[in-house]
């Protein structure tokens, strides 16, 4: 599924990030045992559970993707090329038309960058998040 | 009306976000100097 194609990029581009002096986390909804399932499969930094949407709501991100986005081109186009190869589980009611997102904040937990998808797995390359990481600060 | 996201330099406050074995964590628990969060759906 596309946000598990994503979460697996970053897993393979988390000692790029730790370079440049970056922590990472992921963050859902509620299925914890999904989750635990891929913290279980190899994913090195932590996958937390908001099933209150507390961080969608303090980001300003807690719209849902809209029927059109759902059903865009992007949408069935990044749904279909991974569903040959992952099985689909179940999907809470309520989390099912999320916005993904990646956001970047500082250690104060001030907004540096983000990006709002606007259809299912809508994340940033890679290279877009090393880029718009600030260089480290010379101590 | 949908929100929009939060501008470039505004803060959020450090919430309380659960692990998977139910365990409480902070947000802020353990960042070097930035913090990259995927937020996702887990099933998508």
């Amino acid at each position: 599924m596309p946000c598990q194609e994503f979460l697996a990029q970053l897993r393979d581009q988390h000692d790029s990030l730790i370079e440049l002096g970056a922590s990472v986390i992921a963050v859902g909804g509620a299925a914890d045992y999904q989750a635990q399932h891929l913290q279980d499969g190899g994913i090195p930094f932590p996958l937390l559970l908001d099933p209150d949407g507390d961080l969608r709501a303090a980001l300003g991100i807690d719209s849902k993707l809209s029927k059109r986005e759902m059903m865009s081109w992007t949408s069935v186009k990044n749904y279909v090329s991974v569903m040959g190869r992952r099985r689909q589980g179940r999907v809470s009611r309520s989390h099912a038309e999320d916005r993904p997102a990646l956001v970047i904040l500082d250690h104060q937990l001030r907004m540096v960058w983000s990006h709002v998808g606007k259809a299912l797995g809508d994340y940033p390359t890679i290279d877009e998040i090393r880029a718009a990481i600030p260089p480290l600060k010379q101590v | 009306m949908a929100m929009e996201i939060i501008p470039a330099g505004q803060q959020i406050p450090d919430l309380e976000l659960a692990r998977p074995d139910g365990s409480v964590t902070n947000l802020n628990a353990d960042i070097d100097q930035y913090l990259v969060i995927q937020v996702l759906r887990y099933y998508g």
